[in-house]
Protein backbone atom coordinates (compact mmCIF):
# COMPACT_ATOMS: atom_id res chain seq x y z
CA UNK A 1 0.00 0.00 0.00
CA UNK A 2 2.80 2.39 0.94
CA UNK A 3 4.71 1.52 -2.28
CA UNK A 4 1.61 2.16 -4.41
CA UNK A 5 0.96 5.47 -2.66
CA UNK A 6 4.58 6.52 -3.16
CA UNK A 7 4.41 5.68 -6.88
CA UNK A 8 1.14 7.60 -7.31
CA UNK A 9 2.61 10.57 -5.45
CA UNK A 10 5.69 10.65 -7.69
CA UNK A 11 3.46 10.50 -10.78
CA UNK A 12 1.31 13.28 -9.35
CA UNK A 13 4.30 15.57 -8.96
CA UNK A 14 5.48 14.75 -12.49
CA UNK A 15 2.02 15.67 -13.80
CA UNK A 16 2.12 18.91 -11.77
CA UNK A 17 5.51 19.75 -13.26
CA UNK A 18 4.24 19.01 -16.76
CA UNK A 19 1.22 21.29 -16.37
CA UNK A 20 3.33 24.03 -14.80
CA UNK A 21 5.71 23.87 -17.75
CA UNK A 22 2.78 23.95 -20.20
CA UNK A 23 1.23 26.96 -18.49
CA UNK A 24 4.59 28.75 -18.36
CA UNK A 25 5.06 28.07 -22.09
CA UNK A 26 1.65 29.59 -22.84
CA UNK A 27 2.48 32.53 -20.58
CA UNK A 28 5.59 33.25 -22.63
CA UNK A 29 3.90 32.77 -25.99
CA UNK A 30 0.67 34.70 -25.49
CA UNK A 31 0.30 38.16 -27.01
CA UNK A 32 -2.64 39.16 -24.78
CA UNK A 33 -2.14 40.82 -21.40
CA UNK A 34 -5.38 39.34 -20.03
CA UNK A 35 -4.25 35.81 -20.88
CA UNK A 36 -0.86 36.39 -19.29
CA UNK A 37 -2.64 37.39 -16.05
CA UNK A 38 -4.74 34.22 -16.28
CA UNK A 39 -1.69 31.99 -16.82
CA UNK A 40 0.13 33.75 -14.00
CA UNK A 41 -2.69 32.99 -11.56
CA UNK A 42 -2.90 29.39 -12.77
CA UNK A 43 0.76 28.78 -12.00
CA UNK A 44 0.48 29.62 -8.26
CA UNK A 45 -1.16 26.36 -7.00
CA UNK A 46 1.17 24.24 -9.13
CA UNK A 47 4.21 26.01 -7.69
CA UNK A 48 2.92 25.53 -4.13
CA UNK A 49 2.32 21.84 -4.79
CA UNK A 50 5.74 21.25 -6.32
CA UNK A 51 7.36 22.97 -3.34
CA UNK A 52 5.24 20.75 -1.05
CA UNK A 53 3.85 23.78 0.72
CA UNK A 54 0.24 22.79 -0.01
CA UNK B 1 7.76 46.31 -25.23
CA UNK B 2 4.51 47.18 -23.42
CA UNK B 3 3.53 43.46 -23.35
CA UNK B 4 6.93 42.49 -21.96
CA UNK B 5 6.59 44.88 -19.01
CA UNK B 6 3.03 43.73 -18.39
CA UNK B 7 4.23 40.12 -18.18
CA UNK B 8 7.03 41.08 -15.82
CA UNK B 9 4.47 42.85 -13.62
CA UNK B 10 2.24 39.75 -13.69
CA UNK B 11 5.16 37.53 -12.70
CA UNK B 12 6.08 39.83 -9.81
CA UNK B 13 2.50 39.89 -8.48
CA UNK B 14 2.22 36.12 -8.93
CA UNK B 15 5.51 35.55 -7.11
CA UNK B 16 4.37 37.80 -4.26
CA UNK B 17 1.06 35.92 -3.94
CA UNK B 18 2.83 32.54 -4.03
CA UNK B 19 5.37 33.73 -1.45
CA UNK B 20 2.72 35.01 0.97
CA UNK B 21 0.57 31.87 0.62
CA UNK B 22 3.63 29.63 0.85
CA UNK B 23 4.85 31.41 3.98
CA UNK B 24 1.45 31.04 5.68
CA UNK B 25 1.22 27.32 4.86
CA UNK B 26 4.84 26.71 5.88
CA UNK B 27 4.48 28.66 9.14
CA UNK B 28 1.61 26.45 10.29
CA UNK B 29 3.41 23.29 9.21
CA UNK B 30 6.61 23.96 11.16
CA UNK B 31 5.36 25.94 14.19
CA UNK B 32 6.48 24.24 17.40
CA UNK B 33 4.18 24.28 20.43
CA UNK B 34 6.00 24.75 23.72
CA UNK B 35 5.04 22.63 26.72
CA UNK B 36 6.26 23.65 30.17
CA UNK B 37 5.75 20.31 31.87
CA UNK B 38 4.94 19.81 35.53
CA UNK B 39 8.04 19.44 37.74
CA UNK B 40 6.65 16.03 38.63
CA UNK B 41 6.95 14.71 35.09
CA UNK B 42 8.99 11.52 35.15
CA UNK B 43 9.96 10.99 31.53
CA UNK B 44 9.13 11.96 27.96
CA UNK B 45 9.11 9.13 25.46
CA UNK B 46 8.36 9.04 21.76
CA UNK B 47 5.55 6.99 20.29
CA UNK B 48 8.14 5.22 18.15
CA UNK B 49 9.68 3.83 21.36
CA UNK B 50 6.77 1.39 21.27
CA UNK B 51 6.78 0.62 17.55
CA UNK B 52 9.27 1.47 14.78
CA UNK B 53 6.29 1.70 12.41
CA UNK B 54 5.95 5.39 13.20
CA UNK B 55 9.62 6.36 13.46
CA UNK B 56 10.71 9.23 11.25
CA UNK B 57 7.16 10.42 10.55
CA UNK B 58 5.46 13.63 11.66
CA UNK B 59 3.19 11.55 13.92
CA UNK B 60 6.05 10.31 16.10
CA UNK B 61 4.67 12.41 18.96
CA UNK B 62 5.79 12.94 22.56
CA UNK B 63 4.42 10.69 25.29
CA UNK B 64 4.54 12.40 28.69
CA UNK B 65 4.95 9.92 31.54
CA UNK B 66 4.02 10.51 35.18
CA UNK B 67 5.12 7.52 37.24
CA UNK B 68 4.59 7.71 40.99
CA UNK B 69 6.69 4.63 41.62
CA UNK B 70 3.84 3.35 43.81
CA UNK B 71 1.97 0.31 42.43
CA UNK B 72 -1.46 1.13 41.09
CA UNK B 73 -3.31 1.63 37.84
CA UNK B 74 -2.21 3.17 34.56
CA UNK B 75 -4.17 5.70 32.52
CA UNK B 76 -3.53 7.11 29.06
CA UNK B 77 -4.99 10.53 28.19
CA UNK B 78 -5.17 11.22 24.45
CA UNK B 79 -5.47 14.70 22.94
CA UNK B 80 -5.24 15.82 19.35
CA UNK B 81 -7.08 12.97 17.66
CA UNK B 82 -9.02 15.59 15.71
CA UNK B 83 -6.93 18.74 15.48
CA UNK B 84 -9.93 20.97 14.74
CA UNK B 85 -11.14 20.18 18.28
CA UNK B 86 -8.55 22.19 20.22
CA UNK B 87 -10.08 21.69 23.66
CA UNK B 88 -8.92 18.07 23.41
CA UNK B 89 -5.33 19.25 23.05
CA UNK B 90 -5.45 21.86 25.82
CA UNK B 91 -7.29 19.56 28.25
CA UNK B 92 -4.46 17.05 27.93
CA UNK B 93 -1.98 19.90 28.31
CA UNK B 94 -3.58 21.06 31.58
CA UNK B 95 -2.72 17.63 32.96
CA UNK B 96 0.86 17.66 31.66
CA UNK B 97 1.59 21.11 33.07
CA UNK B 98 0.01 20.60 36.52
CA UNK B 99 -0.08 16.92 37.34
CA UNK B 100 1.52 15.14 40.26
CA UNK B 101 0.78 11.41 40.52
CA UNK B 102 1.13 9.89 43.98
CA UNK B 103 -0.04 6.39 43.09
CA UNK B 104 -0.04 4.60 39.76
CA UNK B 105 0.97 6.05 36.41
CA UNK B 106 -0.49 8.51 33.90
CA UNK B 107 0.61 8.79 30.27
CA UNK B 108 -0.42 11.88 28.28
CA UNK B 109 -0.32 12.50 24.53
CA UNK B 110 -1.22 15.99 23.27
CA UNK B 111 -0.96 15.55 19.51
CA UNK B 112 -1.61 11.95 18.61
CA UNK B 113 -2.28 12.98 15.00
CA UNK B 114 0.29 15.76 14.68
CA UNK B 115 -0.04 15.75 10.90
CA UNK B 116 -3.67 16.89 11.16
CA UNK B 117 -2.57 19.99 13.05
CA UNK B 118 -0.34 21.18 10.21
CA UNK B 119 -3.17 22.28 7.93
CA UNK B 120 -6.75 23.44 8.27
CA UNK B 121 -9.92 22.10 6.71
CA UNK B 122 -10.13 22.87 2.98
CA UNK B 123 -12.65 25.53 2.09
CA UNK B 124 -13.71 26.26 5.67
CA UNK B 125 -11.60 29.39 6.31
CA UNK B 126 -10.47 28.20 9.73
CA UNK B 127 -7.95 30.29 11.67
CA UNK B 128 -4.45 28.79 11.46
CA UNK B 129 -3.68 29.36 15.14
CA UNK B 130 -5.53 29.97 18.37
CA UNK B 131 -4.37 31.71 21.52
CA UNK B 132 -5.05 31.62 25.26
CA UNK B 133 -4.21 34.50 27.56
CA UNK B 134 -2.23 33.54 30.65
CA UNK B 135 -1.03 35.73 33.53
CA UNK B 136 2.47 35.68 31.99
CA UNK B 137 1.49 36.31 28.34
CA UNK B 138 -0.20 34.51 25.48
CA UNK B 139 0.14 30.83 24.58
CA UNK B 140 -0.28 29.92 20.90
CA UNK B 141 -1.18 26.62 19.25
CA UNK B 142 -1.88 25.34 15.75
CA UNK B 143 -5.55 24.99 14.79
CA UNK B 144 -5.79 21.98 12.55
CA UNK B 145 -8.02 19.73 10.51
CA UNK B 146 -9.98 16.60 11.33
CA UNK B 147 -7.76 14.41 9.17
CA UNK B 148 -4.04 14.08 8.49
CA UNK B 149 -2.36 16.49 6.09
CA UNK B 150 -2.40 15.15 2.50
CA UNK B 151 1.28 16.10 2.32
CA UNK B 152 1.90 13.28 4.81
CA UNK B 153 -0.63 10.70 3.60
CA UNK B 154 -1.81 10.69 0.00
CA UNK B 155 -3.60 9.54 -2.11
CA UNK B 156 -6.69 8.27 -0.34
CA UNK B 157 -8.28 5.02 -1.55
CA UNK B 158 -11.61 5.12 -3.41
CA UNK B 159 -13.13 3.31 -0.42
CA UNK B 160 -11.34 2.98 2.88
CA UNK B 161 -11.53 -0.60 4.16
CA UNK B 162 -10.91 -0.72 7.88
CA UNK B 163 -8.43 -3.25 9.21
CA UNK B 164 -9.13 -5.83 10.63
CA UNK B 165 -12.95 -5.60 10.46
CA UNK B 166 -13.23 -5.05 6.70
CA UNK B 167 -15.85 -2.36 7.28
CA UNK B 168 -16.18 0.11 4.39
CA UNK B 169 -15.77 3.77 5.26
CA UNK B 170 -15.52 7.05 3.35
CA UNK B 171 -12.27 7.57 1.44
CA UNK B 172 -10.94 10.43 3.59
CA UNK B 173 -11.41 8.40 6.78
CA UNK B 174 -8.12 6.69 5.98
CA UNK B 175 -6.61 9.96 7.32
CA UNK B 176 -9.06 10.23 10.25
CA UNK B 177 -7.20 8.79 13.23
CA UNK B 178 -10.41 7.89 15.02
CA UNK B 179 -11.44 5.55 12.22
CA UNK B 180 -8.12 3.69 12.19
CA UNK B 181 -7.86 1.94 15.54
CA UNK B 182 -6.34 -0.58 16.19
CA UNK B 183 -4.13 0.15 13.18
CA UNK B 184 -1.53 -1.92 11.40
CA UNK B 185 2.24 -1.71 11.27
CA UNK B 186 2.51 -1.64 7.47
CA UNK B 187 -0.50 0.61 6.82
CA UNK B 188 -0.74 4.28 5.93
CA UNK B 189 0.24 7.04 8.36
CA UNK B 190 -2.81 7.02 10.65
CA UNK B 191 -2.96 3.21 10.70
CA UNK B 192 0.67 3.08 11.77
CA UNK B 193 0.03 5.78 14.39
CA UNK B 194 -2.81 3.89 16.05
CA UNK B 195 -0.81 0.67 15.83
CA UNK B 196 2.03 2.35 17.76
CA UNK B 197 -0.46 3.74 20.29
CA UNK B 198 -1.92 0.24 20.75
CA UNK B 199 1.59 -1.06 21.33
CA UNK B 200 2.03 1.62 24.04
CA UNK B 201 -1.23 0.49 25.65
CA UNK B 202 -0.29 -3.20 25.51
CA UNK B 203 3.38 -2.87 26.52
CA UNK B 204 2.69 -0.47 29.42
CA UNK B 205 -0.32 -2.45 30.66
CA UNK B 206 -2.64 0.55 30.46
CA UNK B 207 -5.87 0.04 32.41
CA UNK B 208 -7.95 2.85 30.94
CA UNK B 209 -7.73 5.27 28.04
CA UNK B 210 -9.50 8.61 27.68
CA UNK B 211 -9.77 10.14 24.20
CA UNK B 212 -10.76 13.85 24.34
CA UNK B 213 -13.03 15.26 21.60
CA UNK B 214 -15.43 18.08 20.74
CA UNK B 215 -18.57 17.86 18.63
CA UNK B 216 -21.01 20.09 16.79
CA UNK B 217 -24.36 20.67 18.49
CA UNK B 218 -26.09 19.16 15.46
CA UNK B 219 -24.44 15.83 16.24
CA UNK B 220 -26.35 13.42 18.52
CA UNK B 221 -23.26 12.13 20.37
CA UNK B 222 -22.82 15.26 22.46
CA UNK B 223 -21.78 16.16 26.02
CA UNK B 224 -21.26 12.54 26.83
CA UNK B 225 -18.89 9.73 27.74
CA UNK B 226 -18.81 6.96 25.15
CA UNK B 227 -17.70 3.80 26.90
CA UNK B 228 -16.57 0.34 25.94
CA UNK B 229 -18.88 -2.23 27.56
CA UNK B 230 -16.26 -3.05 30.20
CA UNK B 231 -16.44 0.57 31.31
CA UNK B 232 -20.20 1.04 31.46
CA UNK B 233 -20.41 1.08 35.25
CA UNK B 234 -17.59 3.60 35.65
CA UNK B 235 -18.96 5.85 32.91
CA UNK B 236 -22.52 5.70 34.26
CA UNK B 237 -21.46 6.57 37.79
CA UNK B 238 -19.21 9.38 36.52
CA UNK B 239 -22.09 10.76 34.47
CA UNK B 240 -24.49 10.68 37.42
CA UNK B 241 -22.02 12.28 39.84
CA UNK B 242 -21.10 15.13 37.51
CA UNK B 243 -24.66 15.79 36.39
CA UNK B 244 -26.03 15.86 39.93
CA UNK B 245 -23.18 17.71 41.65
CA UNK B 246 -21.08 19.75 39.21
CA UNK B 247 -22.26 20.43 35.66
CA UNK B 248 -25.13 22.76 34.76
CA UNK B 249 -25.61 20.97 31.44
CA UNK B 250 -25.79 17.21 32.08
CA UNK B 251 -23.18 14.83 30.76
CA UNK B 252 -24.54 11.52 29.51
CA UNK B 253 -22.98 8.15 28.82
CA UNK B 254 -23.39 6.04 25.73
CA UNK B 255 -22.53 2.49 24.83
CA UNK B 256 -19.83 2.06 22.21
CA UNK B 257 -21.61 0.43 19.25
CA UNK B 258 -20.19 -3.04 18.68
CA UNK B 259 -20.57 -2.85 14.91
CA UNK B 260 -18.97 0.57 14.43
CA UNK B 261 -15.29 -0.04 13.87
CA UNK B 262 -12.16 2.06 13.90
CA UNK B 263 -13.06 4.28 16.86
CA UNK B 264 -10.96 4.32 20.01
CA UNK B 265 -13.85 3.54 22.36
CA UNK B 266 -14.48 0.29 20.47
CA UNK B 267 -11.13 -0.95 19.23
CA UNK B 268 -8.86 -0.12 22.18
CA UNK B 269 -11.16 -2.10 24.46
CA UNK B 270 -11.45 -4.96 21.97
CA UNK B 271 -7.73 -5.27 21.22
CA UNK B 272 -6.15 -4.70 24.62
CA UNK B 273 -6.84 -5.10 28.32
CA UNK B 274 -7.51 -1.36 28.64
CA UNK B 275 -11.02 0.01 29.08
CA UNK B 276 -11.60 2.77 26.54
CA UNK B 277 -13.59 5.97 27.01
CA UNK B 278 -14.20 8.91 24.69
CA UNK B 279 -15.42 12.31 25.91
CA UNK B 280 -17.46 14.78 23.85
CA UNK B 281 -18.24 18.42 24.60
CA UNK B 282 -20.18 20.97 22.54
CA UNK B 283 -18.26 23.21 20.15
CA UNK B 284 -20.46 25.54 18.04
CA UNK B 285 -17.62 26.28 15.62
CA UNK B 286 -17.96 22.75 14.25
CA UNK B 287 -21.63 23.23 13.33
CA UNK B 288 -22.38 23.43 9.61
CA UNK B 289 -24.82 26.28 10.12
CA UNK B 290 -22.34 28.56 11.92
CA UNK B 291 -21.54 32.11 10.88
CA UNK B 292 -18.05 33.59 10.51
CA UNK B 293 -15.47 30.93 11.35
CA UNK B 294 -12.85 32.83 13.28
CA UNK B 295 -10.90 32.59 16.51
CA UNK B 296 -13.56 34.64 18.31
CA UNK B 297 -16.14 31.93 17.60
CA UNK B 298 -13.69 29.20 18.58
CA UNK B 299 -12.97 30.78 21.96
CA UNK B 300 -16.40 32.25 22.84
CA UNK B 301 -18.53 29.41 21.50
CA UNK B 302 -21.18 32.01 20.65
CA UNK B 303 -22.90 31.97 17.27
CA UNK B 304 -26.28 33.52 16.48
CA UNK B 305 -27.07 31.01 13.72
CA UNK B 306 -26.42 28.05 16.01
CA UNK B 307 -28.49 29.77 18.70
CA UNK B 308 -31.34 30.22 16.23
CA UNK B 309 -31.20 26.50 15.44
CA UNK B 310 -31.37 25.87 19.17
CA UNK B 311 -34.50 28.01 19.46
CA UNK B 312 -36.13 25.67 16.93
CA UNK B 313 -35.03 22.54 18.85
CA UNK B 314 -32.77 21.39 16.03
CA UNK B 315 -29.75 20.70 18.25
CA UNK B 316 -28.65 17.96 20.64
CA UNK B 317 -27.20 20.38 23.21
CA UNK B 318 -28.61 23.57 24.70
CA UNK B 319 -27.12 26.93 23.77
CA UNK B 320 -27.98 30.48 24.84
CA UNK B 321 -26.31 33.91 24.84
CA UNK B 322 -23.53 32.50 27.02
CA UNK B 323 -22.47 30.12 24.25
CA UNK B 324 -20.01 27.30 24.95
CA UNK B 325 -16.84 29.21 25.89
CA UNK B 326 -13.41 27.61 25.70
CA UNK B 327 -12.87 27.61 29.48
CA UNK B 328 -16.18 25.83 30.10
CA UNK B 329 -15.31 23.14 27.57
CA UNK B 330 -11.86 22.67 29.12
CA UNK B 331 -13.35 22.57 32.63
CA UNK B 332 -15.80 19.84 31.63
CA UNK B 333 -13.14 17.63 30.04
CA UNK B 334 -10.59 18.03 32.83
CA UNK B 335 -13.20 17.44 35.54
CA UNK B 336 -14.73 14.47 33.74
CA UNK B 337 -11.32 12.82 33.41
CA UNK B 338 -10.53 13.38 37.09
CA UNK B 339 -13.92 12.11 38.21
CA UNK B 340 -13.80 9.06 35.97
CA UNK B 341 -10.41 8.08 37.36
CA UNK B 342 -11.72 8.57 40.93
CA UNK B 343 -14.74 6.39 40.19
CA UNK B 344 -12.47 3.78 38.63
CA UNK B 345 -10.40 3.87 41.83
CA UNK B 346 -13.54 3.06 43.84
CA UNK B 347 -14.74 0.24 41.61
CA UNK B 348 -11.29 -1.20 40.84
CA UNK B 349 -9.02 -0.52 43.85
CA UNK B 350 -6.24 -2.57 42.27
CA UNK B 351 -6.09 0.08 39.50
CA UNK B 352 -5.94 3.08 41.85
CA UNK B 353 -4.42 6.27 40.45
CA UNK B 354 -4.06 9.20 42.84
CA UNK B 355 -3.49 12.63 41.33
CA UNK B 356 -2.78 16.09 42.71
CA UNK B 357 -2.41 19.54 41.21
CA UNK B 358 -5.22 19.42 38.65
CA UNK B 359 -7.54 22.45 38.85
CA UNK B 360 -11.17 21.91 39.75
CA UNK B 361 -14.12 22.70 37.51
CA UNK B 362 -14.84 25.92 39.40
CA UNK B 363 -11.16 26.94 39.43
CA UNK B 364 -11.01 26.79 35.63
CA UNK B 365 -14.29 28.70 35.25
CA UNK B 366 -13.25 31.36 37.79
CA UNK B 367 -9.62 31.86 36.78
CA UNK B 368 -9.61 30.77 33.15
CA UNK B 369 -7.53 28.08 31.49
CA UNK B 370 -4.58 30.44 31.15
CA UNK B 371 -4.13 30.51 34.93
CA UNK B 372 -3.14 26.83 34.75
CA UNK B 373 -0.65 27.08 31.93
CA UNK B 374 3.03 27.50 32.74
CA UNK B 375 5.30 30.00 31.03
CA UNK B 376 7.77 28.07 28.83
CA UNK B 377 10.16 31.05 28.88
CA UNK B 378 10.29 31.05 32.69
CA UNK B 379 10.35 27.29 33.19
CA UNK B 380 13.66 25.46 33.65
CA UNK B 381 14.87 24.35 30.19
CA UNK B 382 14.82 20.69 31.20
CA UNK B 383 11.05 20.98 31.75
CA UNK B 384 10.28 22.51 28.35
CA UNK B 385 9.30 20.27 25.44
CA UNK B 386 7.88 20.87 21.98
CA UNK B 387 4.99 19.20 20.17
Amino acid sequence: MIAINTAVTVLYYLICAFFLAAIAYNFVKTRKVQESVLYGLMMIPFILRLLRLK
Amino acid sequence: MKLKWAKIAVLLVMAACAAVAGFLFHEQRVYREAVAASPHLTQVKKLSDYSPAIKGTVNDCNVYVFDSGVPGGTALLIGGTHAEEPVALVSALVFTENLKVTQGRVFVIHRVNTSASTNTRLGEAYPRFFHVEAPWGVQKWRMGDRVANPLDSWPDPEVYIHYPSGQNLAYMDIRNLNRNWPGKADGLLTERTTFAAMELIRQEGVDLTIDFHEAELEYPVENTIVAHERGNEVAAMTSMMLTSQTFQVPIGMEFSPKALHGLSHREVGDHSDAVSYLFEVAEPMLDRIRGITDEELLMSGKDRFVMKAGEHNLLYAPIDESGWPFDLRIARHVTTAQTLIQVNNMLHPDQAILMEGIPSYQDILDQGTGAFLRDPAAAPPEQVYYD
